[in-house]
């Protein structure tokens, strides 16, 4: 009925190296890409497809909470691929579009921290998830600052706490 | 395919991977991993106890099993439950043939939390679905949700199909593919993903409410209630299941119209909205017809798309007003005179068949003349007057309302409030309908 | 007009397209071997913990999905990009010069 400790950890370090390799594609230099309408598609696809993943997690969850949380998440990632896409198709021209992702990230980080349950200082699990979501929250508002102001040097404000969210997925405490 | 592509595809790809393998538990509560009897198990003879394997010790002075036979009859737990580590071992008496729902709700000694689940055998039989609590009706919220999910297919389905059979058909002959027909395509596809959104989320919480009526227990205890079980082995569960998927199939396809290239765009589009109608056999087969035969299902689904269609076609109707506001005076009245008239030559036999199919589903689930005494015949009673008000409305549109903009006479505007309003009466039976699938058919 | 401020200000921060994509290039390496080197360390330091699941496909896989081995081949595929990326970068960054001066751009 239910997946191992092991397995769960093995799932939570496949996709912190991936999300490692989208940070550093999307983010890494040349920064100034990600900019123009020459942006790679990489990040929205990845945010669009994770989506629908969540929507089958919701479906698969084990509790109710799982079910509502996971669904959430699956329409934050849906909506954020989407608009993003077309905007980096430039079919998207509203000038709220460069913020959808870094919004997004930030919602799903706020979704981290009211998904993760138990107490943090007894449950290496749990502390897991509200560092996750605390990195997730940082990278959204850091996005969000690096959009308005347009300097380069906001790009670590948004690019570290994702590469710090792909290492906290890389090193998943694995229980059970 | 340039790398970019790649790398996001391999990505996707693994994506979908490790999040479809399975949810990715947040939380450290005690889970049952497997049960003696197990859940849909079916046994020769009545169990002399129930083994629960948790993954964490539980606290049993906190913590409560019962064991019921679905058909009602006393609790078949004897004397107190006792546990080895992580293992829950429960007494029970002997019981007769039948199907038995268990129960149970525990204390996670690690965290504190309070989880609970239930789930279903059989002594003799095979079992059924583990069964609702008696006492309670489905409470209004669950009418609500299923309302939305009609109204979801009827938006989703009813309108992207009725839209590629009579009004892109009218509009083409009139005004032929320009900016304005460009313009329309978006119209149409907005309102159907509102719709498909609409369902996919009361489909969840209609799941969730359903399994709540199963476990009981108070609301903010039920957000740590094991699903799995409910999900695997009930009709509602396994409907939710295809469903959920078929709904993301629907938004995808409508996503795919908006961001493709226009080529593709009218058979995605068309696409979209016949799976939103095959969304429906997942209604029909957890709902009361389910319980009968396949054949009941087959009139049971005719029924249900039948009005979403025309459901659908007159949200499409009500909305192309937006549209025709942009042509000129001249252009305007064809163009709605067309398309009633395509619309209704076509409702007319939407509305044989879901009359004749609605007719042999009442005739057949319920026992008459008793049945008009029941709170189902009352709904059934509601529903009717309502559809047959919106049949009238429809027949005044066709012999009344169509010869007069034909011949200039017509208020196009006008037709379009008459036509929001025979829209609406739809809706309310639909809501009525809600609330019939939700009551028991012999009271 | 956040649009047109990132416009400015990344004119503001640009070299000229060929030096300025063999800066990206340096720092795509730097980063690369930076993860790789951090990678190996934790193979050395954590190489207790990691296990061989065998040759075959299942197995490879499990071998693999272990964080520090991860780690690693990120580090790899991404000091390989810089390595191989650079002719693409200079043609790609010739080619947003040219469209940045005639207004074009997100």
């Amino acid at each position: 009925m239910t997946i191992s400790g092991s397995e769960v950890a093995r799932a939570h370090w496949l996709f912190g190296a991936l999300f490692l390799v989208m940070v550093l594609e999307e983010l890494g230099p040349p920064a100034i890409r990600s900019l123009s309408g020459r942006a790679s598609l990489a990040f929205p696809v990845v945010f669009l497809l994770a989506g629908v993943s969540m929507w089958g997690a919701a479906v698969f969850g084990n509790t109710a909470i799982d079910a509502v949380v996971h669904s959430l998440w699956g329409d934050v990632l849906i909506a954020a691929g989407v608009l993003d896409l077309q905007r980096r198709r430039g079919r998207l021209h509203a000038a709220w579009g460069p913020l959808v992702l870094p919004v997004a990230i930030g919602l799903c980080g706020a979704l981290f921290l009211a998904h993760s349950e138990g107490s943090p200082s007894k449950d290496l699990t749990a502390l897991w998830h509200v560092l996750m979501g605390a990195v997730l929250v940082a990278a959204g508002i850091g996005g969000v600052v690096w959009v308005r102001r347009g300097h380069i040097q906001w790009l670590a404000a948004y690019g570290a706490p994702l590469a710090a969210f792909s290492i906290l997925l890389l090193t998943f405490p694995r229980t059970g | 395919m340039s790398r970019s592509t790649r790398v996001a595809l391999i990505v996707a790809g693994a994506a979908i991977f490790v999040t479809g393998r399975g949810a990715l538990p947040a939380s450290a509560h005690a889970t049952l991993e497997r049960a003696i009897p197990s859940a849909h198990a079916r046994l020769d003879r009545s169990p002399s106890s129930l083994l629960l394997f948790f993954d964490q010790p539980v606290a049993l002075s906190f913590s409560r099993v019962t064991v019921m036979a679905n058909g009602g009859g006393p609790d078949l737990v004897a004397g107190s439950m006792s546990e080895i580590r992580t293992e829950v071992l429960v007494p029970l008496r002997p019981g007769s043939k039948g199907t038995y729902t268990v129960r149970w709700r525990m204390l996670s000694a690690g965290d504190g939390h309070v989880v609970q689940g239930a789930f279903s055998y059989g002594v003799g039989v095979s079992p059924a679905a583990p069964a609702a609590l008696a006492g309670g009706g489905p409470p209004v919220g669950a009418d609500v949700l299923r309302w939305l999910i009609f109204l979801g297919l009827a938006v989703a389905g009813g309108t992207l199909l009725i839209r590629a059979a009579v009004l892109r058909p009218a509009l083409a002959a009139i005004i032929g593919r320009g900016e304005t027909a460009t313009t329309e395509w978006k119209r149409a596809a907005a309102v159907a993903l509102v719709g498909a959104a609409v369902a996919l989320h009361a489909d969840l919480y209609g799941f969730l409410t359903s399994a709540h009526s199963v476990t009981g227990g108070k609301v903010a205890q039920f957000a740590d209630a094991q699903i799995q079980p409910l999900r695997a082995e009930t009709r509602f569960g396994v409907a939710w299941t295809w469903t959920t998927f078929l709904w993301l199939a629907v938004i995808g396809l409508i996503v795919a119209a908006w961001i493709g290239d226009e080529h593709r765009r009218e058979v995605l589009l068309a696409s979209a909205g016949a799976l939103a109608l095959a969304g429906g056999l997942g209604l029909s087969t957890s709902g009361h017809a389910a319980a009968a035969s396949p054949a009941r299902i087959v009139v049971d689904f005719v029924h249900l798309a039948a009005a979403a269609l025309w459901m659908g076609g007159l949200v499409e109707l009500a909305t192309m007003g937006l549209l025709v506001r942009g042509l000129s005076p001249d252009v305007r009245p064809r163009v709605v005179a067309a398309c009633l008239e395509r619309f209704s030559a076509l409702a007319l036999w939407l509305i044989v068949a879901m009359a004749g199919a609605g007719l042999y589903l009442a005739l057949v689930q319920a026992r008459w003349p008793a049945g008009f005494e029941t709170a189902w015949g009352a709904a059934l009673i509601t529903k009717s007057a309502l559809a047959a008000g919106a049949i009238a409305l429809g027949a005044f549109h066709r012999w009344r309302v169509i010869p007069r903009i034909r011949a200039a006479t017509g208020s196009v505007r006008a037709v379009g409030r008459t036509i929001s309003l025979e829209a609406a009466l739809v809706g309310a039976a639909l809501l009525a309908a809600a609330v019939l699938t939700n009551l028991p058919p012999r009271g | 007009m956040a649009t047109s401020r990132r416009l400015s200000s990344a004119r503001s921060d640009r070299l000229t397209p060929g030096r300025f994509a063999r800066s990206a290039t340096t720092a795509r390496l730097a980063i690369g071997v930076t993860v790789t080197v951090c990678g190996v360390l934790w193979i050395l330091l954590g190489s207790a913990s990691l296990s061989w699941f065998g040759l075959s496909p299942i197995g490879l896989y499990r071998s693999i999905d272990q964080p520090p081995i991860l780690l690693t081949l990120v580090g790899v595929w991404y000091t390989a990009r810089g390595l191989i990326g650079n002719e693409t970068d200079e043609a790609l960054e010739q080619e947003e010069v040219e469209g940045v001066g005639e207004g074009g751009g997100a």
